[in-house]
């Protein structure tokens, strides 16, 4: 166990977060190693954005332990959980909508590689700061116009600068809530391009529906069913699983 | 003209933090420059304590919290007789000079007031396209994506909380100087109520609506109460329409007809 902390970036032990009487994390636990690509799958109300909200520290679980990289980061804040290295996104998009794309980028990049307290300076005359926001403008193929307005963007553009707010702060995990909800199928694949070309030293976290982007994606799977872990493992072993046909996979299709 | 510099700090703030009395917050019988300063130390000090306090909440009950704790103020300065002089209040003895000039001349004392508003206004629009005022408007936009980013917008909006009191504390100074006196009324919750009047009719969330506002208020105020013992109503039925049928206030819908009279 104190050998697995170490190696891993996440250890979730014994999760649990209870409504009162509706569980919605059950002892819960699940790693992800390093570079390790992890999909999170399971029916609506498994309990997959809860999972998600515990780990960024948007929701307190009530028992368990969520360690990330040797240290028990269960119940601290998002921003503190944030700045140690875990970033997110949401699953309906949460973005500045009424600032431009580069702005979007230049707050997120800011609160580490900016001085967020300089209240004299004009914003965009930090250059190296807009600079970076540019190349991770183009990181996530939104073209090289930071001009454009956020709510302005295509829904699939406005899924992709999610994802650029959230590689700014160089995160080494990324929790990805289910990144192609909504889209369209050519939305969807250059969603699987931009998320393959992601640096494969960036472990992930993702919740996700449709099958052919998980398993295109996935290193490993995990399955929840109301709440509690119902399997485990690699995507063949997923497939080959006759509890998760029956329950899950059997009936989506 | 105090009116208008009172409002100039509103917009910089987060969104839940309607500002408590901006008025209120003067030191009663401003003698000097010295007691004007001090009147924006105190802001500064009494938001810093206040907002501790109220900084659990948010949004309506922010606002609750924040009037109650300016109705609290109030009754001490209504009771506290020695200092404040109660209902009463307390004159200035003599107007300070400003340079060498006599603020006892309308024209001299208008000219210190526009400087001071030049100067609030320059310094907030440069604090709004610093990092720092992007940082607050990225609060106002979205909080929760603010900390999933990483910031600590608890600190944020104390920090803009603390910066719109020193200005409101700077606004009270001229006020006290201008009407050469000052009670314990200016510390009433309707005070604040005017400004947040002043805010929503000339644009919230911008820095030039708060002044148009607060002109269009004084104005109607001028006009509606020479007609009318009841002009507080009128006001109010003016208000409500605005909020109702032009939630961007003045400016803001200014701005939208500009915006869309560009657009083919």
């Amino acid at each position: 166990m104190e050998r697995d902390a170490a190696v891993n970036i996440l250890d979730i032990e014994h999760l649990r977060r209870a409504f009162g009487s509706l569980v919605v994390t059950d002892d819960v636990n699940l790693t992800v190693a390093p570079g390790e690509r992890h999909v999170i799958i399971g029916p609506n109300g498994a309990g997959k954005t809860s999972l998600i909200n515990q780990i960024g520290g948007q929701l307190a679980p009530t028992a368990g332990r969520i360690v990330l990289k040797g240290r028990d980061i269960a119940g601290l804040s998002p921003n503190r959980i944030s700045r140690m290295g875990v970033a997110r996104t949401f699953q309906r998009n949460n973005l500045f909508h009424n600032l431009s794309v580069i702005e979007n980028l230049r707050l997120a990049l800011a609160v580490k590689f900016g001085n967020p307290l300089d209240c004299f300076r004009a914003a965009d005359r930090d250059v190296a700061l807009t600079d970076r926001a540019y190349r991770l403008m183009q990181q996530v193929h939104l073209g090289d116009d930071g001009e454009r307005i956020a709510r302005n963007l295509s829904y699939g553009e406005q899924r992709q600068l999610e994802i650029g707010i959230a590689l700014a702060g160089e995160p080494e995990l990324l929790l990805l809530d289910e990144p192609t909800s909504g889209m369209s199928p050519a939305e969807t694949a250059r969603m699987i391009e931009l998320i393959a070309s992601l640096p494969s030293s960036l472990s992930m976290l993702m919740i996700e529906h449709d099958m052919q982007v998980v398993f295109s994606v996935a290193d490993r799977i995990t399955v929840l069913y109301y709440g509690k872990v119902l399997a485990s493992g690699a995507p063949a072993e997923i497939q080959a699983n006759d509890r998760v046909r029956e329950v899950y996979l059997g009936m989506a299709h | 003209m105090t009116d208008v510099t009172e409002q100039a700090e509103l917009d910089n703030m987060p969104q839940p933090a309607i500002p408590p009395s901006e008025v209120t917050r003067y030191q009663p019988g401003a003698e000097s420059w010295e007691d004007m300063r001090a009147s924006a130390d105190t802001a500064f000090g009494y938001d810093l304590v206040k907002d501790e306090l109220a900084d659990a909440l948010a949004g309506i009950p922010f606002l609750m919290l924040t009037l109650a704790f300016s109705q609290l103020v109030f009754s001490v300065a209504l009771k506290w007789r020695d200092v404040t002089g109660g209902s009463d209040g307390m004159a200035l003895a003599e107007k300070p000079s400003f340079f060498g000039f006599n603020l006892d001349h309308s024209l001299v004392m208008y000219f210190m007031t526009l400087l001071f508003f030049v100067a609030a206004f320059l310094s907030l629009g440069r604090l709004i396209n610093a990092p720092l005022g992007r940082v607050f408007i990225g609060i106002r936009e979205n909080e929760q994506r603010m900390l999933a980013i990483g910031y600590a917008t608890r600190a944020y909006k104390l920090l803009a909380f603390v910066i719109a009191g020193g200005f409101a504390g700077l606004a009270g100074g001229l006020y006290a100087i201008f009407n050469g006196f000052i009670s314990s009324d200016a510390l009433y919750w309707t005070a604040s109520g005017d400004i947040l009047i002043m805010t929503m009719l000339g644009g919230a969330g911008t820095l030039i609506g708060p002044p148009i506002g607060a002109a269009v208020f004084l104005l109607m105020k001028n006009v509606a109460s020479s007609y009318s013992e009841h002009w507080l109503t009128i006001i109010g039925v003016i208000f409500i329409g605005c909020v109702m049928f032009f939630p961007g206030g003045i400016w803001g819908t200014l701005q939208k007809l500009r915006w869309s009279a560009t657009r083919p």
